[in-house]
């Protein structure tokens, strides 16, 4: 029963007084005991793993990986809709002289209006950093970091469309029900924080991205490894705290009994491993009571590094707050963080400039600040940050040129970069063609960027396997892969 | 053409000087009609070879023979005979059989949802009858829970939701689909044949001659609401940003899709934009279809999913009225006065609540205001005020500017003063409660939300990449090519003399339930497999095509397919069957050696463990707690949303109805079902996943609700046993878990309950045996044993 007129909820900062009056102690003393903790030793494969990528334990512990790796932590800056790269990381001159015009070679492409003419880039690139690369005044904060960052130039995917795109991006192949990348890598590596998720989505509080949650979804992984969206308004995660009085004592033991029939219930139920996953849920609830709050409180930030990540600021304060949060995150050893942007912004089918613009006022200064925070902190040596979408965009208009001019999607040839551990700073890899309409030098396919986020993790693509009815699946799939080697410092 | 006003509201885009031109040259050249017809609409496709048919999910069902197995004593019906054929192959047999109060509580889950009751549990286990099992399945069946848990998953389906989702963010409340809700359910507890059910979804309007009819039945009523069917996807074009020929195409889409993979199995939608890259299906394929529908979905004469001002005087709505069976034009009157009377009343109520909510937020207004202007510099503070004591018609310019350039400072937004007062806060919650429960008794004009085909669709032709603007040559209706024999020509006509409807839904309908369609039938024993058992016989429960899984145990799903007809298309009696037998009955243990032999149960060789879907974990609580209100039907029951996003059920006096009755609205999801993986309807679900995260554990034991449940269910413990602890304990074992607790279970959870009182007894000494045992229902409720089903 509730008694009335007493919801004063259990706030962190009361939790941990009462904790150190001794209320809170044995809730403590049960869940930080050995045998629901565990040891942070990061265990042997050989201890735990089955030779077909079954495992006897399924945790989130920290799992030494294939070789030393040069990244510890991922920060995936996810640009869902496909951003231009004509208009952002790769300018075109050619395309920008004959705009206006049809050009022969685009003739017979898969998504575009035969009769469209080319457009030229609205925007205006200078060069930057040492590098000299160029970056257009879009994204004016990135670059002057483009001396930290390695820029793809020469990335193409296998689909038009935004559902197979995504599918394909995130998790290997175009079609839905496989494991994303960041499932593959904690279930991997583990995390190196027990108290926090090891695989956490800061998704858009204004909205879900097209594929919605399937785009962090384990796939016949267990599901243990799918991410968990952390909101990042608000309480992080709803019911994060008791919704109702009860005295501590109480709940501390029911928690005690949860934990005990639990238990039983396995024990009774073995080879079940829905039941330690459900468990372990539990377990990481209990955790979660006291750290997620923690890790996600801004207020906890110096005013001039929120100022610094556009927080408070619009159009910048709801990206600048999951790019903090994200550092956060990792600096507490949360292996994958993914962050989102509500709808397809990047998709400017129409209105090129204007959504351009607005896409790039609500990222661009968010970005910046996290690649400088994670340098000053020294986290970027560890961390890997990738910024990139599912496609990239036609240098045809997809609408008659003018000031509604948009582009279509184009799987051929995109832009993205990486940043941080392992990667080497300040370089250019891979080119399209004269007009940015497809890739061809120094190729990237999704399945080798793929291959190389792993690599720098020290995870070897072909090791990584779950079988599954015979296939040993791959975050890669069947596909070849090449580690980009050209990319890493 | 439109009114010109009327353009911009109805997403018409006006036409341009250029196309003027263009249309005056056609004239000029004596106005060419183009090229002919598409031919292949009506005989042979030359993209779809005889090679193409011969694949196994094209080609007819045929009824295999029943093996012999060497175990025959695990045969109770040929199910058992193919499963065990694939288990003795590979050494392996099927696993023992569960206990008899495993079995009573998986099949109570099954069938209807929720958890027997403990007399039902101790009369099944006293029941010496050999046929106890089978006569237990059968009052489940009859059981009107039944249609509750089974709708559900055609609801899913279906996309079944009480709002328009789509493009708009605002999500429309879409009011009369329950109706539809209403239909499933009861046609699935009257177990209406499968391919009546289909041809009443798909053409119900083309069944009978609803407009002319000299009595309205019952049936000439759900006949119409079933074609609810094709309008239940996510729609936004009910506004004039989202309503372009384009939405509308995306719209027909998404039905194609729930079609397609629903019902036939086929991704048909990837034939959209473009002929299917791995099946048969070529993109006129898609058209054809399209084109079958036009005659009620034509987006060139678009009829709007709601009301609006200026589209209900220039477009059709899509509404026909409800009209109660057998009401003579008097009582139709009669209602409609009652009814007028009753909301007028209700209004008033509404009215008073939001009186009394204002009158409470007025000096917390003031405050917050008041705080607010402090910061100004004195001249500016008191010109603000005086503007805001003005009443708005009354204002001077320059006050009317001082409205308009702080508007932002002068207005307080419901979740600040939520956020400054926990007080005010509570009481706003429960005034907004209240207002929900008064609203949601309002009875406006009863609708129903149908699909009807108003004769002369507008030609269909393909859509080069599935765009408006890029015609190909014209099709004609027409089914996929590669599930006819290439040569008898889709045939449609006007149903009835005289009717204005093509027809073509109806022939369509015929066609995808006869008995040798070669997908129907397997794709929907297939489904209600899945159900039962977790995963299907072919996995991808809604692609039967080149990508997806080929069927684990193909004579099997041959032998339930012909089986299903045979058997006039009852779906209680394919649940009979699969229910009887000795596969169903297994147990659900695990061992090492079975998970080498048949790691994911491809075989079957064990029941798998199903955690709890989101609707039983929500509706066992309320059942087990004595708080199920199970009055059926009707609108659904409201939602209320809190700042922070958490959705609860709003209750009714009696405690709250099932979760198949509450507000399903896209954007509002109770946040319990969504946790436990209650399916976004984007367009529609064919298989939930199960996620196991640590939010779920977090709502069971964190919320409000739920611990609310956990005190019902104390109380209720109580009056029935008494005091003493040890009773206590196991009747919460036999409500919850459907069992007796072990020793060690008993003895663990005595311990906890001293803890419990030990702690309630230093402040509410009085209580403290009831808060003891309130905290040993709700761990009991959080524990693994209440969410896996055996």
């Amino acid at each position: 029963m509730i008694r009335e007129g007493m919801i004063a909820k259990i706030t962190r900062r009361g939790f941990f007084d009462r904790m150190s009056d001794g209320i809170y102690g044995t809730a403590l003393a049960t869940l930080l005991s050995g045998d629901v903790y565990g040891s942070l030793r990061p265990l042997m494969a050989a201890e735990t793993d089955l030779p077909d990528g079954h495992r006897r334990i399924y945790d989130l512990k920290p799992r030494a990986p294939h070789f030393a790796p040069k990244a510890k932590a991922v920060i995936h800056l996810f640009m869902n809709g496909g951003p231009s790269q004509v208009d952002l990381f790769d300018p075109k001159p050619r395309l920008d002289k004959h705009s206006g015009e049809t050009y022969e070679t685009a003739g017979g492409a898969t998504n575009v209006d035969h009769s469209g003419k080319l457009l030229g880039s609205p925007f205006t690139f200078k060069q930057y950093g040492k590098s000299g690369a160029w970056v257009s005044e879009l994204a004016p904060h990135v670059a002057g970091h483009v001396d930290d960052i390695a820029l793809i130039r020469s990335m193409y995917t296998v689909h038009f469309n935004h559902e197979q795109a995504l599918f394909m991006i995130h998790s290997g192949r175009p079609v839905p029900g496989r494991p994303s990348m960041g499932s593959w890598v904690v279930f991997g590596l583990g995390s190196e924080n027990q108290n926090l998720p090891a695989y956490v989505v800061l998704d858009d509080p204004l909205g879900l991205p097209i594929n919605a949650t399937w785009n962090w979804q384990n796939g016949f992984l267990p599901p243990l490894y799918q991410g968990t969206r952390l909101r990042s308004v608000g309480s992080p995660i709803l019911d994060l705290q008791p919704d109702y009085e009860k005295p501590a004592e109480v709940l501390t033991a029911e928690r005690d009994l949860i934990a005990r029939l639990d238990r039983i219930h396995k024990r009774s139920h073995p080879n079940q491993l829905q039941l330690d996953a459900r468990i372990a849920s539990y377990e990481l609830a209990a955790r979660l009571q006291m750290e997620a709050s923690d890790a996600l409180d801004l207020a906890k930030e110096s005013p001039a590094t929120r100022e610094m990540y556009g927080i408070g600021q619009e159009p910048t304060d709801s990206y600048g707050r999951r790019c903090l949060m994200a550092r956060r995150l990792v600096e507490r050893g949360v292996r994958f963080v993914q962050l989102y942007i509500n709808g397809q912004i990047w998709d400017n089918h129409s209105n090129l400039e204007g959504g351009m613009r607005e896409a790039s006022l609500r990222t661009d200064k968010p970005v910046a600040a996290l690649l400088q925070d994670l340098k000053q902190r020294g986290l970027l040596d560890s961390t890997l940050v990738i910024w990139g979408g599912e496609f990239g965009r036609m240098p045809i208009a997809q609408t008659d040129a003018g000031p509604a001019a948009g582009r279509d999607h184009n799987p051929k040839g995109f832009s993205v970069w990486m940043a941080g551990a392992g990667v080497k700073p300040g370089i250019v890899y891979g080119a399209t063609d004269d007009i940015g309409y497809e890739a061809v030098e120094n190729k990237v396919s999704v399945t080798d960027w793929h291959a190389t986020i792993l690599h720098l993790l020290g995870l070897d693509y072909q090791k990584l396997v779950f079988d599954q009815s015979g296939l040993k699946e791959k975050l890669t799939s069947v596909y070849e892969a090449r580690i980009i080697q050209e990319i890493l410092a | 053409m439109p009114p010109k006003q009327g353009l911009d509201e109805l997403s018409v885009r006006p036409i341009t000087k250029t196309e003027i031109a263009r249309v005056i040259g056609w004239i000029a050249q004596g106005s060419p009609v183009g090229k002919p017809a598409d031919a292949q609409g009506i005989g042979t496709d030359p993209l779809v070879a005889e090679k193409d048919r011969q694949f196994w999910a094209f080609q007819p069902p045929k009824r295999p023979a029943v093996p012999a197995a060497k175990d025959h004593g695990r045969v109770r019906n040929p199910i058992d005979a193919f499963l065990l054929a694939g288990l003795e192959a590979k050494g392996l047999s099927l696993a023992p059989e569960a206990d008899k109060l495993t079995l009573i509580r998986r099949a109570y889950f099954d069938l209807t949802g929720l958890p027997p009751a403990p007399e039902d549990a101790q009369a099944f286990l006293a029941d010496r009858d050999p046929d106890a099992y089978e006569k237990m399945i059968d009052r489940l069946l009859a059981s009107p829970r039944y249609g509750e848990r089974w709708g559900r998953y055609w609801l899913d389906l279906a996309g079944y939701a009480d709002s328009e989702g789509g493009k708009i963010a605002a999500d429309y409340v879409r009011p009369d689909a329950w109706r539809y809700r209403d239909y499933v359910i009861r046609s699935f507890n009257a177990d209406k044949p499968y391919d009546r059910f289909l041809v009443e979804q798909i053409a119900g309007d083309e069944l009978a001659d609803y407009e002319h009819a000299a009595v309205v039945t019952p049936e000439l009523v759900d006949i119409i609401v079933a074609t609810g069917f094709l309008r239940m996807g996510p729609d936004s074009t009910n506004d004039r940003a989202t309503n372009a020929v384009e939405d509308r195409l995306d719209m027909i889409a998404d039905e194609m899709d729930i079609l397609g993979s629903g019902i036939m199995g086929l991704t048909i939608r990837c034939a959209r934009c473009h002929s299917h890259k791995y099946d048969p299906i070529p993109q006129r394929d898609y058209y054809r279809m399209v084109d079958i529908f036009k005659g009620a979905y034509d987006y060139y004469d678009w009829m709007m999913p709601q009301k609006e001002p200026i589209a209900k005087r220039i477009t059709p709505l899509r509404f026909l009225p409800y009209i109660t069976p057998g009401a003579t034009p008097v009582q139709l009157m009669e209602q409609q006065q009652a009814r007028e009377m009753r909301d007028s009343e209700l209004d008033a109520q509404i009215e008073k609540l939001k009186g009394a909510r204002e009158e409470k937020a007025a000096p917390l207004k003031k405050k917050i205001l008041d705080q607010r202007l402090a910061q100004l510099p004195q001249g500016l503070r008191d010109d603000l005020r005086k503007t805001l004591d003005t009443p708005a018609g009354q204002r001077t310019e320059v006050q009317k500017y001082l409205a308009q350039k702080f508007e932002k400072l002068l207005k307080i937004e419901p979740q600040e003063l939520n956020n400054a007062d926990a007080a005010y806060r509570r009481a706003a919650e429960e005034n907004e409660r209240q207002i929900k429960l008064l609203e949601v008794q309002k009875d406006p004009e009863p609708r129903i939300r149908a699909l009807w085909d108003r004769g002369s669709p507008t030609p269909t032709y393909i859509l080069r990449r599935g765009e408006a603007a890029n015609p190909g040559p014209l099709m004609r209706p027409g089914v996929p090519a590669v599930l006819t024999d290439g040569k008898t020509p889709f045939a449609a006509a006007p149903p009835w003399p005289g009717a204005r409807s093509t027809g073509r839904r109806l022939a369509f309908a015929k066609w995808l339930t006869r008995p040798d369609n070669p997908l129907t039938a397997r794709v929907m024993v297939n489904r209600i497999w899945a159900h039962h058992f977790g995963t299907g016989i072919v996995k991808t429960v809604g692609n039967f095509g080149h990508t997806g899984s080929p069927p684990s145990n193909p004579e099997l799903l041959d032998w339930r397919a012909t089986e299903f007809a045979a058997r006039g298309w009852s779906m209680k009696a394919m649940h009979r069957l699969i229910m009887t037998s000795s596969a169903y009955r297994q147990s659900s243990t695990a061992t090492p050696a079975l998970d080498k032999a048949d790691l994911d149960n491809v075989l079957l060789s064990r029941m798998p463990l199903k955690r709890m879907e989101a609707e039983l974990v929500y509706d066992t609580l309320l059942a087990i707690s004595g708080q199920l209100d199970e009055r059926r039907f009707g609108p659904p029951d409201p939602v209320q949303v809190r700042d922070d996003g958490l959705v609860t059920p709003i209750g009714t006096e009696k405690g709250w109805r099932r979760s198949v009755y509450t507000a399903q609205r896209r954007t509002e999801t109770a946040t319990l079902l969504e946790s436990f993986d209650l399916p976004p309807m984007s367009p529609n679900c064919l298989e939930r996943n199960t996620s196991t995260v640590a939010i779920q554990a977090l709502h069971l034991l964190n919320n409000a609700m739920v611990e609310k449940l956990a005190g019902f269910l104390a109380e209720k413990i109580r009056k029935e046993t008494g005091d003493d602890a040890r009773q206590q304990i196991e009747r919460g074992y036999r409500l919850a878990l459907s069992r007796p607790p072990s020793a060690e279970e008993v003895n663990l959870s005595l311990a906890a309950w001293g803890r419990f009182k030990d702690v309630e007894a230093k402040t509410e000494p009085q209580s403290a045996n009831q808060r003891a045992l309130a905290a040993f229902c709700h761990a009991l409720v959080n524990s693994a044993a209440f969410l896996y089903v055996d």
